[in-house]
């Protein structure tokens, strides 16, 4: 069997995404692995970086949030595709829990790489997206799994992805961690306590294979960073409704794009307060860099001319919010 | 007897072993105490015992069943075996200690050795199962410890380890031996009971929802469910969805009360549900034999009961769906055109219903009042909210739409406690 996937392929699922027709998704990926792709590379190199246009999609206004989860539907059929021509033999290399935790939403990647593990030997629960800890650990208990795979795409979920992580160090169950709120590489990982970090369906089944029986306990936060972290997430409504009144970057007219301005102009304030939480946890800055980028690509995307200078603004306008929590105001004051 | 002088090194080594005991029995508790899964349990008992405490290690836990054991350790503890309680019994030593609770210090002879030992067939006598025995004889122990797994009255399994020569097992490290396999029986037993309610949980699980929805053609369905009690999956909320010839049933009910203790009657209504629609399947005639035999069998539950019955057209595109509903909330008609609106029914009785006609892409949406009742920092969810997000989503799919409604309603809550959240659509499909 060969791991290659041909150019053709990517193009023409790219194309049935970008149409929303999942029944071509499906044939497209039906096609790949009847020529051989093997399942992991096809979801690798055909189904994420589709989704990845999806996602930016959104970002440059073109498409609201249902056409987005349409989208999604054709990443499914192409997923439902490959589940239909795994091997139903019981898999021999052990058990795995995977779930997206609370505020993550974007099922699919879990699903992908529980497909992954599937076609490389393990046996796989999908727990879902937005799940609690207390969910994750009533499956961790009743399970007994050889690993808990965690999938974070967006800054807003990394805190209770650390407390997934807790939660599974407690059990001695040792932990993958993806997805791009994670970075590009396991610093954030690794400052959460994750056993293993992966950045693709084929990392993740090469990280299980070297995972340690018995996951050691993950020490706890430093006192300081919990309580701030805590009290930010207290605090985000009242700090969005503060700012809200103060920044107004997309002008009187509103949105030039499907969604609500007063949507877009939320989410680009909880961006913040979240990559500053996730700083502050992953003691990693570049999450303030990465969404100062990405609320300036959202703003512009939207018509907005003064885009820099509302990006830049936006940071000082959360930073007048969070002055009482020093090692919070710090990060952003420093790095925004 | 001198005793060492501080500083000496003997009482220094021997200071050392006592701490190294007492980190361990710590370590003991505290690990296993993170787990209430057996497997993990063992797991983790094993990783700490091996190689300091004991070169090799096994440990066998009777089944729910006590008629097996369940034998985990060796070279690859990942790998589990099992016996019989029967073969364990002719095991003499392992058997004395499943009688009396007693621990079992046997010296194994090893080959070539010329003086004798106390126990010549050591291992033969305290490992019940031939790979494992094998295995540890490759080992040449000197030393083989036997102990039982007792705790709370009842002697649930043993333990044993394994030394090899020059390092055979002291007073001391039986005493310490004991203290480790009381409180891991302990942990251990904990995991039992908890698994024992696991299980009582997941049979109860799987009768407030069908395993899977049913495939029905021209038809797609999806359903999301999220409980009060969200760490056991059970409330009072159920739904179900079952084929009746070429027709579909839905049904979207609900029972007052606290969490878990409405599960039961949940049961019995999607049961009544059920058994009513083999004889009828006109919602006036459900819903009323329904609350017949609920005022018989159950007459001071409170009960909330929305049930559809749709019928596709020969050729598909089109179906009719007949709804009635016993209060809570209306079901929502989406249409791929863009409009959402709640059914309107001529009154809200048993018997009377609605008819809804459905094209291609239309949808209908059945949902708890825990939805439009969720709580959180902005305020009530509302039926308004539903309508608004269900024109957002107008012809999508049911899939995305009840995926969509779940991730709204969670994000709108912000963490704050819900009743039971449950969505139930069907889509008029391709």
């Amino acid at each position: 069997m060969t791991r290659t996937v041909t150019d053709a392929g990517v193009v023409e699922f790219a194309e049935a995404v970008a149409g929303l027709d999942a029944r071509a998704g499906s044939a497209v990926v039906g096609t790949l692995l009847d020529g051989g792709a093997d399942p992991i590379s096809v979801i690798d190199q055909v189904i994420v970086p589709s989704q990845h246009q999806v996602g930016l999609r959104w970002q440059f206004g073109e498409w609201t949030v249902a056409q987005q989860h349409a989208a999604t539907e054709v990443a499914l059929a192409g997923a439902a595709e490959i589940e239909r021509r795994l091997d139903r033999r019981p898999r021999r290399n052990g058990h795995v829990v995977l779930a997206c935790a609370e505020r993550e939403w974007h099922a699919l990647s879990i699903q992908l790489i529980a497909l992954a593990m599937r076609s490389a030997g393990w046996d796989t629960t999908v727990l879902g997206a937005g799940i609690s800890p207390l969910r994750l650990s009533r499956a961790l208990h009743e399970l007994g799994p050889d690993a808990a795979a965690i999938s974070c795409s967006v800054l807003a979920s990394l805190p209770t992805s650390r407390r997934f992580i807790e939660a599974a160090s407690a059990a001695g169950v040792p932990t993958v961690v993806g997805g791009a709120a994670f970075g590009t590489d396991a610093r954030r990982a690794d400052a959460l306590g994750a056993t293993a970090w992966a950045n693709s369906a084929r990392g993740a089944t090469l990280a299980l294979s070297g995972l340690p029986l018995i996951a050691p306990l993950v020490p706890p936060l430093a006192k300081d960073v919990q309580s701030e972290q805590l009290a930010l997430h207290a605090q985000l409504l009242s700090i969005r409704s503060e700012v809200q009144r103060r920044w107004r970057p997309l002008g009187q007219t509103g949105s030039v794009t499907p969604d609500s301005a007063g949507e877009v102009v939320r989410d680009c304030i909880d961006q913040v307060v979240h990559a500053v939480v996730a700083a502050l946890i992953t003691e990693d800055v570049s999450t303030l860099a990465e969404t100062r980028a990405w609320v300036f690509e959202v703003l512009k995307a939207r018509g907005d001319e003064r885009a820099t200078a509302h990006a830049s603004e936006l940071g000082e306008a959360v930073s007048g919010m969070i002055r009482e929590y020093p090692r919070a105001y710090g990060l952003l004051s420093a790095n925004w | 007897m001198t005793r060492p002088a501080p500083g000496d090194p003997v009482e220094q080594r021997l200071l050392a072993t006592a701490r190294r005991r007492s980190t361990l029995l710590s370590e003991v508790s505290s690990v296993m105490a993170g787990s209430l899964n057996i497997r993990r349990s063992v797991l983790r008992l094993l990783d700490i015992l091996q190689p300091d405490f004991a070169d090799w290690v096994m440990l066998g836990l009777l089944d729910s069943s006590a008629a097996r054991f369940d034998l985990y350790g060796g070279a690859d503890p990942r790998n589990l075996a099992d016996v019989s309680a029967a073969q364990v019994s002719s095991f003499p030593a392992l058997q004395s200690m499943m009688i009396t609770g007693e621990t079992e210090l046997l010296h194994v002879a090893l080959a070539g050795e010329q003086a004798p030992r106390l126990e010549p067939d050591g291992l033969d006598q305290l490992i019940p199962h031939p790979q494992l025995r094998e295995e540890a004889k490759q080992l040449r122990p000197a030393d083989a410890l036997g102990l039982a797994l007792l705790t709370r009255g009842t002697i649930i399994g043993f333990l044993v380890l394994l030394r090899s020569e020059g390092r055979g097992f002291t007073v001391r490290d039986i005493g310490a031996a004991e203290e480790i396999a009381r409180r891991a029986a302990l942990s251990l037993d904990s995991a039992r009971i908890y698994r024992a309610r696991m299980e009582l949980t997941s049979a109860l699980q799987g009768a407030l929802r069908p395993p899977a929805l049913p495939n029905a053609s021209g038809l797609r369905l999806a359903a999301t469910y999220r409980a009060a009690a969200e760490h056991l999956d059970i409330g009072g909320d159920f739904y179900d969805a079952f084929t009746t010839d070429d027709e579909l049933a839905l049904v979207c009910g609900s029972v007052r009360g606290p969490g878990i203790s409405a599960a039961p009657a949940a049961i019995q209504v999607r049961q009544s549900v059920r058994t009513a629609a083999r004889f009828s399947r006109r919602p006036d005639s459900v819903l009323g034999a329904t609350a017949d035999a609920l005022h018989l069998e159950v007459p001071d539950v409170e009960v909330n009961l929305c049930y559809a019955r749709v019928q596709l057209s020969p050729g598909g595109g089109h179906a009719t769906i007949d709804v009635g509903r016993s209060g809570g909330v209306p079901p929502v008609l989406i249409t791929a055109a863009g409009s959402a609106t709640a059914v309107e029914f001529p009154e809200l009785a048993v018997s009377s219903y609605a008819r809804v006609e459905v094209e291609r892409a239309d949808m209908l949406l059945l949902l708890s009042s825990g939805i439009v009742d969720s709580v959180g920092p902005s305020g009530r969810y509302g039926l308004d909210r539903v309508l608004a997000l269900a024109h957002r989503y107008a012809g999508t799919s049911a899939l995305i739409l009840a995926e969509a409604l779940e991730q709204d309603v969670v994000d709108f809550l912000d963490g704050k406690p819900h009743d039971d959240l449950m969505a139930l659509v069907v889509e008029c499909g391709p």
